[in-house]
């Protein structure tokens, strides 16, 4: 939560929102927003109807959590990318198949972006990008398709 | 480890109202109105 509040201001400036979700009371949220500063809502999904819905309801432990996930929302309410954590979760090649349809990169995405940050140095290997992806390459992803979304 | 059928790629999410932290109504079509949503979903408070 630390590490989105962080970088808050990089996803606004694509234009991407965000919220947090949890099956806890509001009370409990407003203690975590603030203990964490969070400058975005924490949605309270105190009935565990929304983490059902979505297959991300983890029913074993403290009587029925979220499963930690980062799902990418667009304006007409489809999924575009979702990615699942735990060990034991199998990244679907389908589902990267289809991000990368919707939302083709660059055969040199670097040209495609404007290196303005001595950070983005983060080597543009494929490996990196599907299997391993880390904030930064989900930023790197959200924000080339926002670019191309821009240019349509 | 979790219940049901993940959410594909590429499907509708179905419309919710949650509250927030402070109570205050929270309709995922409406934040989408401003653009697109980023969700964390977290394990909660412990």
């Amino acid at each position: 939560m630390a590490e989105f509040r962080d970088v808050y201001d990089d996803f606004r400036s694509f234009g991407i929102q965000i919220a947090a979700l949890a099956v806890d009371s509001p009370e409990q949220s407003e203690r975590v927003r603030r203990q964490y500063e969070l400058p975005f809502p924490i949605l309270c999904d105190t009935q565990k109807e929304v983490v059902r819905a979505w297959g991300l309801f983890n029913a074993e432990e403290k009587g029925g959590i979220a499963v930690g996930a980062v799902v990418l929302v667009g304006r007409d309410r489809r999924i575009r990318l979702m990615m699942v954590e735990g060990v034991a979760t199998r990244v679907r090649a389908a589902d990267l198949l289809e991000f990368f349809r919707a939302h083709p990169l660059p055969a040199n995405s670097a040209d495609d972006m404007p290196s303005n940050s001595a950070d983005d140095v983060t080597p543009n290997t494929p490996r990196q990008r599907a299997i391993f992806p880390s904030l930064v390459d989900v930023g790197r992803a959200i924000r080339n398709s926002l670019t191309r979304a821009r240019k349509l | 480890m979790s219940e049901g059928q993940k959410l594909r790629v590429g499907a509708l999410a179905e419309d919710f109202t949650l509250a927030d932290s402070v109570g205050a109504p929270r309709t995922l079509s409406s934040m989408l109105s401003d653009g697109p949503l980023l969700i964390i979903f977290y394990r909660g408070y412990w």
